[in-house]
């Protein structure tokens, strides 16, 4: 049994020769310090002890090495297939080093986790937005055609049939020119009438873009043609819900505002084309040339022809665009057209949002390294002793550095845990607290990617900020260490060199951070100061949308729609009835809604040349809608009951584009030609911000509903009852009008306001986290470094204190100290924080990226955090006892 | 005693001091030596370095075991203890040295007597 236990002995050695070289390093330190230790209770100091306990025990390597012969063990340090060993030996060491401090490894812990997580939560987030790839098939060739109107200037403008087929004729470097749109369907045929988003597509785009049928066929070629068989596709667990299974829906039909559609197969759940919203696929059916070119109703999707770049095939877009510029100058003068690519069609707008973000957290991990490396540059000074031992055991300079190398990743590692934990809770809450409409939002999970992440950030965190301590510990010399002996304070005046060029850092990152997060908010605050133009408050809106199927909605033989007008006599009687309804109001569009745009000309001026047309939205309403909707009527009138569908046209025109078209001129009584049809300007309406409270509303035409022919937009109700009351009572009077009737979208436009402004909300709220957790670590390390100081200078001050120092010159000392690292840092951040500003300036609203009210504020906030962290060491520092820190050497 | 003769007693000797000082008990290194200049009364003042070459020597011709433990302060310490061969050795060795030293008085009584 002995015998077996030492071979097993004896080729443990062998195989690792590391662990004996450090045991044996261990135990002979061990000698040394009880020696020591014994000499010290004798009565010498430390430094006579310590050359005592060293005579008596003879050479240190000498020793060392004879008891490695004894094991036939080279004495040189571990080299090739013993680093392995070397380094397993190194991170026992460094964990048990690490047990023996819970303290300071708890404080690290936390500092680091906290870093690691954020970050890895937020990557988390940017890989499955904006990293991952699109589900579609090859989406790197697939890119959206766009058109653009360079008078209107508008950037992004959706495609005319006829220039969508002259595109796809001419162009040799689109392989495939899909065309798609969704729009909202009514569905019945079911107890209740329900809204679908309907995606209408060319016949095999489906198959194009990798969505094949899961069960049946895809669209035939005739189903595209116009007239053609009128077919349909369900996602899977809209034919689950409908027909309870997916071989049931095949062959069965839909019916989309009152028309049947027969379905032809199912497609699967990820399908994202055009959307992942897309409840029903039916082909779109155009004709090709009897479309009106004017009309920009469809999205196209190209696929690149295979080894064409996207730069290459734009210019030849460019060029077709300019061709058909030439051909058809009524409608195309100043259109132009340019590909982009689908990913950035898909996640663009919030591409800025999440890099800000990512920037952000990183700047966080940054100023948590620089703590943590403080932390450790404190621990380093005393642990000066241990690393002179170990030197004169015959450490090299190499190895001791990596031991504390190893130490740095070890807690780097183990914060990687902790923060991956913190990541999966982080994902939760931001998944909670994001605006909805991010895409592939959903799909955040801490995926393999996230993991390697974790793990790069971890190691590149554990060596940044164990480098500095690393080559702090290992530069002095072995000698001095041990004359020095255990006087922890006795840190070497480089340390705190290197910890106040930490502190800097850290302030001026802090000062980035708080200072984008201040304009942000501050942007916030205007946005939600914003006038929009109405009254949000109490303002109920609901869509109704009248079926032509069974509401006859044919132009020619407008006024004349008896269906419609009396679904609105019976509308409008239902409601006067409804006693919480203080006022109430019919528009195409509510106030919120951008609405369409269209041509005009004023009355007896010359047309302007097609190249200065502009465009103006176009609003139908009844005559109660400005009161309803708190739109002020500046000049002249609002619409009567008198502006009837027989009666005189009229319009009222906007501010902006009273202005526009009437600089000088009276505006009331001028005629302005939209339609065909020369209306009469009878009244000056404010300015809405139909697009959202960040952008200025475009110039608009109001127009009598009763003169338009339209059937369905939004119901307004402006009531002080439970707003979920009024909607169930319009609810019940629709339906006793018209049981197949939806009434959807039924919302407060005050949440609509409020949800339009989740997004900065968003960023302004993530960003302010993320700051105040920087400053507060930066104060953490200008407080480390601050009593750090004062603990190396207790001997200097006790001195000045026994030399008449009144408590007061002390504490001004430190403060001083203290305010001035600040100072540095605010220096540094002012530059820092103006480059981020240029970098954020895309999010900003009505906020200067320089704004002064922030970059005065923000410093003065940080001086006085500055201020707090350096309270308790200068009140350590004035009460220095000249006798204590005497005694204390 | 100068240097040298120190050496060449410790040479031979070391060893079976250090088996004796640990038949009592389990020792540390440090313990050891303090227990041998205890036990002589302070006439033995070995260095203390080559006791680590001798104790891993023993301890891997069997004679001790050796087990990572904790000193009296708490601090992690290499502990040494006697093995069943270690107590063979030491009974063999005491038993040559007895016959040894009493040859050598016998000498010694005979040259004076």
């Amino acid at each position: 049994m002995n015998l077996l236990r030492r071979i097993a002995k004896r080729l443990w050695t062998r195989i690792r020769p590391g662990r004996l070289r450090w045991e044996v390093e261990e135990e002979m330190s061990f000698h040394l310090e009880q020696r020591t230790e014994e000499y010290r209770r004798s009565g010498l100091d430390t430094p006579a002890a310590r050359r005592r306990a060293q005579e008596r025990f003879g050479s240190l390597s000498g020793y060392r090495s004879r008891v490695l012969q004894v094991h036939h063990v080279s004495p040189a340090g571990g080299q090739g297939a013993n680093l392995m060993e070397s380094i397993l030996q190194d991170i026992r060491f460094a964990v048990r080093t690490l047990l023996r401090r819970p303290l300071f490894t708890v404080l690290c812990l936390i500092t680091l986790a906290l870093g690691i997580g954020a970050n890895s939560a937020i990557f988390s987030v940017i890989q499955a937005v904006l990293l991952a790839p699109l589900p579609h098939k090859n989406s790197e060739s697939l890119a959206v055609l766009w058109q653009f109107d360079r008078h209107n200037q508008t950037s992004k403008e959706a495609i005319s049939v006829p220039d969508l087929f002259d595109f796809r004729e001419r162009s040799s470097s689109i392989a495939h020119l899909m065309a798609f749109r969704s729009r909202q369907f009514t569905l019945t045929g079911l107890e209740d009438p329900e809204r679908v988003l309907v995606g209408e597509v060319t016949t095999g785009s489906l198959v194009e873009t990798g969505f094949p049928p899961m069960r049946g066929r895809e669209f035939e070629a005739r189903e595209g043609e116009p007239n053609g068989p009128l077919a349909a596709l369900l996602r899977r667990s809209f034919a689950q819900r409908r027909f309870g299974s997916m071989e049931d829906a095949v062959g069965r039909s839909v019916t989309l505002n009152g028309v049947d559609y027969q379905v032809v197969g199912v497609l699967p759940e990820d399908t994202v084309f055009p959307s992942d919203q897309v409840q029903i696929w039916i082909p779109l059916q155009v004709a090709p040339r009897s479309a009106p070119r004017g009309n920009h109703s469809i999205l196209a999707l190209a696929r690149l022809a295979p080894g064409v770049e996207l730069k290459q095939a734009n210019e030849e877009i460019a060029s077709i665009a300019a061709q058909l510029e030439e051909e058809f100058p009524d409608d195309n003068a100043g259109r132009g057209a340019f590909l982009s690519p689908l990913r950035q069609e898909v996640v663009g707008d919030y591409s800025l949002t999440l890099w800000v973000l990512m920037a952000a957290v990183g700047v966080v991990l940054l100023i948590a390294c620089a703590n943590v490396a403080n932390l450790m540059l404190t621990r380093a000074a005393a642990r000066g002793r241990e690393v002179g031992i170990r030197r004169a055991l015959g450490a090299g300079r190499l190895r001791l550095a990596r031991q504390f190398l190893t130490e740095s990743l070890v807690l780097a590692g183990a914060a990687a845990l902790l923060g991956l934990g913190l990541a999966w809770v982080g994902i939760r809450l931001l998944l909670q607290l994001a605006p909805s409409g991010i895409p592939r939002l959903q799909h955040t999970t801490v995926d393999p990617w996230v993991l390697g992440f974790t793990l790069l950030i971890s190691a590149l965190t554990g060596l940044l900020f164990g480098l500095a301590p690393a080559l702090q510990s290992t530069r002095r010399h072995a000698a001095s260490a041990l004359r020095q002996g255990g006087r922890s304070d006795a840190g070497s005046s480089s340390s705190p060199r290197l910890r106040r060029v930490l502190v800097v850092g850290e302030v001026a990152l802090a000062l980035m951070l708080v200072t984008s997060a201040g304009l942000l908010l501050r942007s916030f605050l205007q946005l939600q100061d914003v006038d929009p133009g109405f009254q949000a408050e109490r303002l109920l809106k609901a869509d109704i949308q009248l079926p032509a199927a069974r509401y006859p909605q044919d132009r020619a033989s407008f006024p004349n729609w008896t269906e419609v007008h009396q679904f609105y006599a019976r509308l409008l009687e239902g409601l006067e009835r409804l006693p919480e309804a203080e006022s109430f109001a019919f528009g195409v569009n509510h106030p919120m809604a951008g609405g369409w745009t269209t041509r005009f000309q004023v009355d007896g001026r010359p047309a302007p040349p097609a190249s200065e047309q502009t465009e103006a939205t176009v609003r139908p309403v009844s005559p109660n809608y400005f009161r309803t909707a708190g739109i002020q009527i500046k000049r002249g009138r609002a619409f009567s009951e008198e502006d009837r569908s027989d009666g005189k046209p009229v319009m009222i025109l906007n501010e902006s584009m009273a202005r526009r078209l009437f600089a000088d001129e009276d505006p009331l009584g001028q005629r302005v030609v939209m339609w065909g049809m020369a209306r009469e300007v009878v009244g000056i309406a404010a300015d809405v911000r139909f697009n959202g409270l960040d952008r200025q509303g475009r110039i608009a035409m109001y127009l009598p509903l009763s003169q338009i022919p339209l059937a369905g937009g939004s119901i307004l109700i402006r009531t002080s009852a439970d707003p979920q009351q009024v909607a169930s009572a319009l609810k019940a009077i629709v339906h006793d009008i018209d049981p197949q009737l939806p009434v959807f979208e039924i919302t407060l436009l005050e949440d609509l306001i409020w949800s339009s402004l989740a997004q900065p909300r968003f960023n302004a709220l993530l960003l302010s986290i993320f700051a105040v957790t920087a400053l507060l670590l930066a104060v953490v390390g200008i407080f480390g470094v601050l009593s750090q100081s004062v603990a190396l200078r207790r001997r200097e001050m006790g001195v000045r204190m026994a030399l008449g120092a009144r408590p007061g010159d002390l504490m001004r000392s430190v403060v001083g100290q203290g305010l001035g690292l600040t100072a540095a840092g605010v220096v540094l951040g002012i530059v820092g924080a103006w480059l981020a500003g240029r970098f954020i300036s895309g999010m900003l609203f009505q906020v200067s990226a320089l704004d002064p009210v922030t970059f005065v504020s923000v410093p003065l906030i940080l001086m006085a955090a500055a201020l707090l962290a350096c309270f308790l060491p200068a009140r350590r520092a004035a009460r220095s006892d000249p006798l204590e820190t005497l005694r204390c050497e | 005693m100068s240097k040298a003769s120190r050496k060449d007693l410790l040479h031979g000797t070391l060893e079976m001091l250090i088996l004796e000082t640990l038949s009592l008990r389990e020792l540390h290194g440090y313990g050891i030596a303090r227990e041998i200049e205890r036990t002589s009364r302070e006439e033995l003042q070995i260095e203390e370095g080559s006791l680590y070459p001798a104790l891993h020597r023993m301890e891997r011709r069997g004679w001790l075991n050796a087990r990572w433990g904790r000193s009296e302060s708490g601090r992690r310490a290499k502990l040494y203890c006697l093995t069943e061969a270690g107590r063979l050795q030491l009974a063999q060795e005491k038993d040559i040295w007895t016959r040894f030293w009493k040859a050598v008085s016998r000498v010694i009584e005979d040259e004076s007597a």
